[in-house]
């Protein structure tokens, strides 16, 4: 038997299977990769291991023994923490006092400070990072509070110690500091399970590697006997000529131009053309900005520099100081629509109705002497239910009461509504049935070829390659690849997303 | 742009240290030129002494507000805890210090269904406290009949005058020297121990905390005991410097001490107290009272100026997180 | 599959245990049948009629109200908005002595529209400009409020000197100058204002309710109460869809204003005289009648006449709480106890929801067990 086992774990959230039987085992003083794609069920493993959720069924054996963690305390108890992808931290805390904080030390009734910041103060000079331990985390900045996350998880000093995207945030040489952290916990005999999407960083510091994809376990190979391009193969598995491909339409002249965009520490010099007709995706595993960039489009970030042409006119210049798009109401004002990836907190109205819903956005064109004509809103809505095939008994029903696809649809209609003519959609498919997904993207497609340029966001790459003329790939802020229909292929797609750069686009200007 | 956000950085960093004390001598300026006579010694004396009481049940409300919520109910504790106390004495008979000790611990049951409301119903601090602020009102005036009560000379000279109008070593009022005593006691509790550092972590972020392991309800309920009990001390100051008990004399006492707490700095959004600022606040407090009655304005200027107050200390913390947002 | 959505629909409160969006005017019904057959006090038709005099006041501070509560927000000033608007009704109403009888009333009560609206636009103002907690801000604005009240209650000049005199005269003014023939029915003010009746109800039900019909009007009916229920939902989502959410923040704190302004000229008519002191813990009976009403207290949804029926109730339980001879000092006790519940019906009921739900999970778990050892 293994040092760690988890036999046949099966997690379900609301239907849908997170993980089905999925058993996996680590050797005691290895360090551990697990990879898989977006949504392949990597983090909810860890989350178990490390107490957050509880799995619906199956066991966890450490040492022989079979454990139960149900809680933080029990899986530290058990020898095991975690540097969350999350952070999790109080920025009115010291450094020393967040990492701490689950064992404070206390002499005659007080908090030994001294002892405190010594030990926290040893702790970051062991992992050869410069924070001083009486710094208030507020001052950090991100990558240093990453630092401190992981800090804080050594501080336990458990046998097993969880990783999940710890290099999400670090620059070169914080990287650096962290492979030679995984490097002394593996010479003091500490199981290391290791998640990222970065392959290189595997093939550098890891022993196994273990690949999930869909909820569903692939196997483990050693690192030796494998190369990157077999480990993509398997993290993507599926033949390409699985995806029947849409969008074979022509697309017309540039609508939108983006010319080095750029946000601190959240992307850099991006530049890419939009076509009427055309639909765009962006491509990019979890974390590496690619929504950030869209949300520079509607006024929900503001970049630092770059420029935007709308149509022919510039609506954003960060040289001149020119932001025609600084908030959504006058991106709408421009013709931008923007289909949010989260649904249920910034999508919909849960608690209102469905036609109000719907009609939220034009209340003024629907108002008569400031009151709504319900026989117009009526219209619109019988326009859009007979276009996008909306499911729902009564107008007056509560939209929460819709399903998830039917939800999107409505949001989907309230931004048509608007007259849009750029149209960006994050997730458009998250969360709603296989039947709703194909019927959404039909729409799109139809839009498309009504003129709109459409930009899709999607976390699924079968998706992209399926529905779009182009797509753009995003690696840490950085756009690593502009990839045509012709040449979309998954495994290419994946290679740019963990850091190659390939560049196919038509102009082929990249800069990378 | 990033020397711009250093120096709005830096800027509040000082301001953290030392805006009260700006503030108080704005206002002392002001006062000042109205009627030079407010700046004498023994005037200061006197509102150091009428600003313990607000001082006292600060503390507990810098620990709530810290902790990123609220206690309303404050002021009602007041009017209970004195009427209690003055009752106890009078009506029962009790010795000073048993009806003290009495009082304090019907305190920290309102206090304890304080805490359970927010922590286990999951009311919003702000809403159960002022549910609690209503029925702890309700329960004064059911008790006290809306009578007020007065101890007579020969009791209050057991104890509660030494508490009242004593001092120490002849010169040192002992109002003064408890309230002090507190406030050391305050700081080193904030500072020093882990209690102190878990209310800061949970006012923080709550779910941070939790994810550390710590027991944020109990740690809720606790801070909110501490406020009921601090709310009882300073009505125990109050009733042994009048002498007597009115069940209205806490009617608006909670706002007192909510502006004496944001003005010291204590933010808003929780995580971070200042105990130094908070002493600065309630004699800042005590301290416009008194020139307002110097200069012999209207019953409704106290108010008005109460609520202004309040809303400046307001107003500067509002500004310091929309600046700081826009940096970040 | 199945179990899932079982688990979903009770999740959502649905059939299990569903006080319903309209529990309260069950509960309406119910007191008031119960009360009629128990109580001799209450078995004619005159105490319904006072009952509803005295909610009617309540009622209409609570339509604005509903529009706070649902945007999100609290207002705790209007205690002291009602305060001000009642003194400076009786202060202004004695000097404005035009021509034409009713004229006085009528501009008096546009005055005080307007100051409400003002005092509205200055809560909304600090609230949606300075990121301050609106609970905090309005508590602070509530003494600024009542402060002035005072201020205009006794400034030197005018209304303390006059005393009595002064309330006779405005009693007076209010009783006898205004008369008004609707529609071949005499409308009397004043204090026959408040006690004018129209087949066999105050005239304060008939204004009580044709503010609630406006209010729901707007609330359901326009972009202004649209975006309001938007904000109250998720202000992300608003902020997305294109919404100004600090300027309907704003015009949410002036529909309070205003309809608290009606509340004060309401108050004042009732008693025939101003006093600054008097209304003092309205918000909380308000906030009471809103929250018992079914209005969320996260916002997003609510109904206006819900909050009419809940302030019914709420008058209710008090006269009869009068009536069965308590102590009314114990009111104030009465009055936490059902803020307290108010408040938290959401979590007993997701309590109740979570047990049920646990329920459902453990005999689905066993059915499974049941039927594996069978198949075994």
């Amino acid at each position: 038997m293994e040092y760690i086992e988890l036999r046949n774990i099966v997690k379900t959230f609301y239907g849908v299977k997170a993980l089905d039987d999925v058993s996996l085992s680590m050797k005691k003083s290895e360090v551990h990769a697990v990879v898989g794609e977006n949504g392949a069920g990597k983090s909810t493993v860890m989350k178990i291991l490390g107490g957050l959720y509880f799995a619906d069924r199956g066991d966890i054996y450490i040492d022989g023994k079979p454990r139960h963690i149900n809680n933080v305390q029990a899986a530290l108890k058990n020898g095991i923490s975690v540097v969350h992808q999350e952070l999790h931290y109080m920025p009115e805390l010291s450094v020393a006092e967040n990492i701490y904080l689950h064992d404070l030390p206390v002499k005659a009734g007080f908090i030994d400070k001294k002892t405190m910041n010594k030990n926290a103060q040893a702790l970051l000079d062991g992992m050869n990072v410069d924070i001083k331990a009486t710094t208030p985390m507020s001052l950090l900045s991100v990558s240093e509070q990453q630092m401190v996350e992981i800090a804080k998880a050594l501080s336990h000093d458990t046998d097993i110690v969880i990783m999940d995207e710890p290099t999400a945030a670090l620059n070169v040489k914080e990287v650096d500091a962290l492979y030679g952290i995984v490097a002394g916990l593996k010479a003091k005999g500490k199981t290391v399970i290791y998640i990222s999407h970065r392959l290189k960083e595997i093939f550098d510091i890891c022993d196994r590697v273990s690949v999930l994809r869909d909820g569903k376990y692939m196997g483990t190979r050693n690192i030796g006997e494998i190369n990157q391009d077999q480990l993509v193969e398997m993290m993507v598995g599926r033949e390409i000529s699985q995806y029947s491909t849409t969008a074979d339409h022509e697309y017309g002249e540039t609508v939108l131009k983006v010319r080095n965009l750029t946000k601190e520490g959240l992307f850099s010099d991006i530049s890419f053309d939009l076509h009427k007709g055309e639909v765009l995706g962006i491509a990019g595993l979890m974390g590496c900005f690619r929504e950030d960039i869209v949300k520079s489009l509607y006024g929900l970030i503001h970049p630092d520099s770059g420029e935007i042409e709308l149509e022919g006119q510039t609506v954003y210049s960060g040289s001149e100081g020119v932001n025609l798009i600084s908030t959504p109401r006058k991106a709408i004002g421009r013709g931008i629509g923007y289909v949010t990836e989260d649904r249920k907190n910034s999508g919909i109205f849960a608690l209102m109705t469905a036609r109000e819903n719907l009609t939220i956005s034009i209340m003024k064109f629907l108002a008569k002497f400031g009151l709504v004509r319900a026989r117009s809103e009526q219209e619109l809505l019988d326009d859009y239910t007979a276009k996008m095939n909306m499911k729902y008994r009564t107008p007056h029903q509560r939209i929460n009461s819709l399903s998830g696809g039917n939800q999107q649809k409505f949001i989907l209609a309230r931004t048509l509504s608007t007259n849009c003519r750029v149209l960006i959609t994050l997730e458009p498919t998250r969360g709603i049935d296989v039947g709703a997904k194909s019927e959404i993207f039909a729409l799109l497609e139809d839009l498309a070829k009504s003129g709109v340029a459409i930009i899709v966001i999607s976390s699924e790459l079968q998706e992209i390659i399926s529905n779009c003329h182009r797509t753009l790939v995003i690696f840490q802020g950085a756009l690593t690849g502009e990839i045509n229909k012709e040449d979309f292929e998954e495994t290419l797609i994946m290679q740019c997303a963990t850091g190659n750069e390939v560049f196919m686009g038509k102009e082929a200007d990249g800069n990378g | 742009m990033g020397s711009h956000a250093k120096r709005i950085k830096t800027f509040w960093l000082i301001w953290d240290r030392v805006g009260i004390v700006a503030i108080f001598l704005f206002v002392a300026v002001i006062f000042a030129i109205l009627e030079p006579r407010v700046l004498q010694p023994d005037q200061l004396l006197s509102v150091l002494n009428r600003s313990s009481w607000v001082a006292v049940a600060a503390i507990g409300m810098t620990f709530a507000i810290c902790s990123g919520g609220f206690d309303l109910s404050v002021g009602s504790i007041f009017s209970l805890s004195g009427c209690l106390l003055a009752k106890l004495i009078m009506d029962n008979g009790l010795s000073t210090g048993t009806a003290m000790l009495i009082t304090l611990l019907v305190a920290l049951c309102c206090g304890v269904l304080n805490g359970l409301l927010i922590t286990k119903l999951k009311i919003q601090p702000f809403v159960a406290t002022l549910s609690t602020m209503l029925v702890f009102g309700g329960v004064v005036q059911t008790y006290t009949k809306n009578i007020g009560t007065r101890i007579d000379t020969e009791q209050y000279e057991r104890g509660l005058s030494w508490l009242g109008r004593g001092a120490i070593f002849g010169f040192i009022p002992s109002k003064i020297f408890v309230v002090v005593a507190l406030f050391i006691l305050a700081i080193a509790v904030y500072r020093n121990t882990g209690f102190g550092i878990k209310v800061r972590a949970v006012g923080s972020n709550d779910l941070a905390a939790r994810t550390s392991g710590i027991n944020a309800d109990s740690i809720l309920v606790i801070v909110y005991t501490l406020t009921a009990v601090t709310a009882a001390m300073a009505s125990m100051l109050y009733t042994s410097t009048m002498q007597s008990a009115s069940p209205g004399a806490g009617s608006g006492f909670e706002l007192d001490a909510i502006t004496a707490v944001v003005l010291g700095g204590t933010a808003l959004s929780g995580g971070k107290g200042n105990l130094a600022g908070t002493f600065i606040g309630a004699f800042l407090v005590a301290f416009t009272k008194m020139c307002l009655n110097f200069i012999s304005a209207p019953e409704a200027m106290h108010v008005i100026v109460t609520g202004a107050i309040l809303l400046l200390a307001l107003s500067i913390s509002g500004i310091k997180l929309i600046t700081q947002r826009v940096v970040t | 599959m199945k179990r899932s959505n079982s688990l979903r629909k009770s999740r959502n409160g649905g059939i299990y245990f569903y006080f319903g969006d309209h529990a309260i005017v069950i509960a309406l019904v119910v007191f008031w049948v119960a009360l009629f057959f128990t109580n001799s006090a209450f078995s004619s038709f005159s105490n319904y009629s006072a009952i509803i005099k005295e909610a009617s006041i309540f009622a209409v501070a609570g339509i604005g109200m509903t529009f706070a509560v649902i945007s999100g927000v609290f207002d705790l000033s209007i205690a002291s908005q009602i305060a001000l608007s009642s003194v400076v009704f009786t202060a202004i109403l004695p000097r404005i002595t035009p021509e034409i009888p009713g004229l006085g009333i009528v501009l008096s009560c546009v005055v005080i529209i307007i100051m409400g609206v003002a005092m509205g636009l200055i809560n909304g103002l600090l609230v949606a400009n300075l990121r301050i907690p609106a609970f905090i801000t309005t508590l602070a604005m509530q003494m600024v409020y009542r402060g002035l009240a005072q201020f205009v209650n006794n400034s030197p000049v005018p209304i303390s000197s006059l005393g009595n005199e002064y309330r006779s005269f405005t009693a007076t003014a209010m009783e006898d100058v205004v008369r008004w023939q609707v529609g071949g029915v005499e409308l009397f003010f004043g204090r026959g204002f408040g006690g004018t009746r129209l087949f066999g109800f105050p005239l304060f039900f008939y204004i009580m309710i044709a503010l609630a019909l406006i209010g729901t009007v707007i609330l359901r009916k326009t972009g202004i109460g649209r975006n309001i229920l938007a904000i109250g939902n998720s202000r992300e989502a608003a902020h997305i869809a294109g919404i100004n959410v600090p300027r309907t923040q704003i015009i949410t704190f002036v529909m309070v204003g205003l309809f608290t302004a009606f509340a004060g000229i309401m108050m004042t008519s009732h008693h025939g005289s101003s006093n600054y002191g008097v209304p003092s813990g309205t918000e909380f009976t308000v906030i009471s009648a809103v929250v018992l009403g079914g209005t969320a207290l996260a916002g997003g949804k609510g109904s206006i006449l819900n909050t009419v029926i809940a302030a019914l109730f709420i008058a209710t339980i008090s006269t009869a709480l009068t009536g069965f001879g308590i102590d009314n000092n114990i009111h104030g006790i009465f009055n936490g106890a059902i803020l307290v519940f108010a408040f938290s019906i959401n979590t007993i009921r997701s309590y109740a929801d979570d047990a049920f739900v646990k329920f459902l999970a453990n005999r689905d778990i066993k059915a499974i067990a049941n039927k594996t050892a069978a198949t075994k």
